[in-house]
């Protein structure tokens, strides 16, 4: 018996992988495509754009060259679909149709009203188990009828770095769960003159935050108002921020909307792929505890050479001028995807 | 580690038998259960997220509005 105690012990230690975090709490490091008014855009985690008027949607993600799948959810529709990576022919099945790049298309109809989009992806690693990488997309759409778009200008650090929210542009930003995060409203744009006498009002549901403040003649003359959230949890957070004044006797409105997704400060993830120039080629290695790495150039968005390794990749083309080489590494233990993309000066860019 | 081992492989047979639960099996199950876990946590959360940011949406633009009402720019 007690040996019997000791071997499942053995074996069961032996086979254990490191457990990923919990999905809740793991930043959204997803790789997206995603069209926004008129432009395809690129971007890891998670993101917002706002638009006027409906469209049909188009959201693409990256899978890693392994099996597995895409659930995805608008919150009215929940979709899998399955892909599964083929070496030996060098494309992707995805739901039956075979994609020569690990981008997939997701089916998600029109776009329209308040409209987000969570992405899972699962993909089974070996015997290791299942690596999952998770993005987060937020459309509004607006009209400036009933709807009205976005004007209110704002500034906000995310993770380091200032972000701004704008004329048609509503702000995202995944950052560690924590203490604090400051917005600074703009009282006076190049389309609008706040006066005292008005009011900021903010909305942020999931901290139970509902405020309204007045504006006082200092903070005209300071030029800007700053309004701190006590604290980001992790997961989504939208924060509705507006400002309302008198103008003439006439009420002016202007709003805007911010996407924090908060990640825990347990996590840590991958460091970035490491492209090493040979000078008429590049190795890529992969970074320190990932599982696998796909490296991949492009012109334009058009796909010209894919390469997969679970150790390095010697001898893979420099990005010519318009072409971009980018480097993309998996881990399950962490539930990460990182990247980097390089141009044909050896800089790094956006994903195509 | 190698003591157990040694000690399973000279009870004979049975020994072997542990051997090979201890090695082959218990290994595939538990990587079976969590891939499982794994798969069912994944499948689930993207549909709690998005339900969760359009409910936030929609609340939000409840909140602006009853606070445009309660307490409008003088």
């Amino acid at each position: 018996m007690r040996l019997l105690l000791a071997s499942l012990i053995l074996g069961g230690c032996a086979s254990l992988p490191t457990a990923p975090v919990n999905l809740v709490d793991q930043p959204a490091r997803a790789v997206i495509r995603y069209q926004c008014g008129d432009e395809l855009l690129s971007a890891q985690g998670t993101v917002a754009c706002e638009q006027k008027g409906s469209s049909p949607s188009r959201v693409f993600v990256k899978v890693p060259p392994l099996e597995g799948r895409v659930v995805y959810s608008t919150g009215e529709l929940k979709k899998t679909g399955d892909f599964n990576w083929h070496p030996e022919e060098g494309f992707l099945l995805w739901k039956e149709r075979p994609l020569k790049d690990t981008w997939v298309p997701l089916e998600l109809g029109q776009v329209f009203g308040n409209w987000p989009v969570a992405i899972d992806v699962l993909a089974l690693n070996g015997s290791e188990g299942v690596v999952t990488t998770r993005g987060l997309v937020y459309h509004r759409v607006c009209n400036d009828l009933d709807t009205p778009c976005s004007k209110l200008v704002t500034r906000f650090y995310c993770a380091g770095e200032e972000r701004e929210t704008g004329l048609g542009k509503i702000g995202a930003c995944d950052r560690m769960a924590g203490p604090t995060q400051t917005i600074e409203v703009l009282l006076k744009a190049g389309h609008y003159s706040a006066r005292s006498g008005g009011k900021i009002y903010l909305s942020a549901p999931k901290l139970g935050l509902k405020q309204s403040y007045t504006l006082k003649e200092s903070d005209i003359a300071r030029g800007s108002f700053k309004v701190d959230l006590p604290e980001v949890k992790p997961g989504a957070t939208l924060v509705l921020l507006a400002m309302d004044w008198l103008e003439g006797g006439k009420l002016a409105q202007t709003e805007t909307r911010i996407l924090f997704n908060g990640y825990s400060p347990d996590w840590a993830g991958l460091d970035k792929p490491h492209p090493a120039d040979r000078g008429t080629s590049l190795d890529w290695v992969k970074p320190f505890m990932a599982d696998i790495l796909e490296v991949d150039l492009y012109r334009g968005q058009t796909l010209v050479k894919k390469a997969y390794s679970r150790g390095k990749i010697s001898g893979f083309p420099k990005p010519a001028l318009g072409e971009v080489a980018c480097g993309f590494a998996w881990q399950r233990a962490a539930s990460d995807l990182s990247y980097v993309c390089l141009n044909h000066l050896g800089q790094e860019v956006g994903v195509p | 580690m190698s003591d157990l081992v040694s000690t399973l492989g000279n009870m004979g047979w049975p020994g072997a038998v542990l051997l090979a639960v201890a090695t082959v099996f218990v290994p595939w199950l538990i990587n079976q259960l969590n891939k499982r876990k794994d798969l069912k946590q994944g499948e689930a959360d993207a549909g709690k997220t998005a339900t969760d940011l359009a409910t936030q949406a929609k609340d939000a633009q409840d909140d602006l509005e009853s606070l445009r009402r309660s307490d409008p720019p003088s």
